[in-house]
């Protein structure tokens, strides 16, 4: 149980890391989305269902900094996790490598999915700014996910998360 | 040999004292660039016919999407929802959330914000909103509308709690909309929106 609420603080903090150093760190105006490289790691490290709760408490912690409409990580981040844990019964996503690829594709795929929902919503982005979010925000957050991955690792091993 | 232990002593001692000097300029630096900032804001609070409550930012929105800060004050300050923020340079954004002690903005380059707004020399109305980018979007101008490259755009008044006359921005470039009914403007915000440290919410 306390395993538990040390990994939703590592969460927290991930997120807390997302909404204040990296505003300092934007590349091009883009920042990366590390709760999403996060929810993609334990989908594929953690059990189906620990992973979906932490997928949720990832969305919450998104939203809850976010200001944009609130509930949409707390339905994608889920929805990603679940595709990821029936993909990862197909085909192996053991290796580091697998999962920072992966990592780069959601994020393509989520920006897609967001972009498709403010057309919806009426709101209209520049196509330049749309691609110019949708790939630096994909590259950003790939460059970063060993960071991630390498700080989740030092946490698993040193809580024995199992 | 004495010689040699006596100079790396000294040699080290004196290293040890430039990292504290360098240290003490950094920090010395900060204050100043601070205290600057803090003074313009103050000249503008005394000279402005607004009540205000001065805040730090402390975070700012994780997602690409949206552009919004988080500020330390909340409604134990007496910020609520719906109140105007702005720098002494001019509009930064609308508190869309209020905690106990922090603040949500969304910034007017949020694509959600939509500000009524006039341009300052012929009084041609339009709408600001947000474009994800550093620059915003005036629409609905008419065809006829008068509007110049470097014209000042400031708030209508006509948004609920925007006071009337807030810069918002200058001219940087007229487009015409697809459909040929109207025109647009790109407007180059006056307040510098990525390297915002402190900002005024304007109590109504």
């Amino acid at each position: 149980m306390k395993k538990n609420w040390l990994l939703l603080l590592f969460i927290f903090f991930v997120s807390l890391l997302e909404a204040t150093v990296f505003s300092h760190l934007m590349l091009f105006r883009t920042k990366p989305d590390l709760l999403l490289a996060m929810v993609v790691i334990m989908a594929i490290t953690l059990k189906p269902n620990q992973a979906l709760l932490f997928s949720l408490a990832s969305g919450i912690f998104k939203d809850m900094f976010g200001a944009g409409v609130f509930g949409i990580y707390i339905l994608l981040f889920p929805l990603w996790c679940f595709l990821i844990i029936k993909l990862s019964r197909k085909i192996s996503l053991d290796n580091d490598i697998a999962g920072i690829v992966l990592i780069f594709f959601v994020d393509i795929l989520q920006n897609i999915f967001i972009r498709l929902g403010l057309l919806f919503a009426g709101i209209y982005i520049t196509w330049y700014v749309f691609l110019k979010i949708i790939f630096l925000e994909a590259v950003y957050t790939t460059v970063m996910s060993p960071f991630i991955l390498k700080s989740y690792k030092f946490f698993k091993l040193h809580i024995k998360y199992k | 040999m004495v010689f040699y232990h006596r100079n790396y002593v000294q040699n080290q001692k004196l290293k040890k004292e430039i990292d504290n000097l360098r240290r003490a300029f950094n920090e010395a630096t900060e204050i100043y660039f601070e205290n600057k900032r803090l003074k313009e804001l103050l000249i503008f609070k005394k000279k402005s016919p607004y009540r205000f409550i001065t805040s730090r930012v402390i975070g700012r929105d994780p997602d690409n999407w949206s552009a919004a800060l988080i500020i330390d004050k909340g409604k134990s300050s007496g910020i609520k929802k719906g109140f105007v923020c702005i720098t002494y340079l001019g509009l930064v954004g609308r508190v869309i959330e209020s905690g106990d002690n922090i603040s949500k903005i969304m910034m007017i380059n949020d694509p959600n914000l939509g500000v009524s707004a006039i341009v300052q020399r012929s009084r041609q109305e339009g709408l600001v909103s947000g474009s994800l980018s550093g620059s915003l979007i005036m629409r609905y101008l008419s065809k006829e509308s008068d509007i110049k490259i470097n014209d000042n755009i400031v708030t209508s008044g006509l948004t609920e709690n925007y006071p009337k006359g807030l810069l918002i921005g200058t001219v940087a470039g007229i487009g015409e909309d697809l459909s040929g009914l109207s025109r647009y403007a790109i407007i180059h915000p006056s307040v510098n929106l990525a390297t915002l440290e402190e900002v005024l919410v304007i109590i109504p």
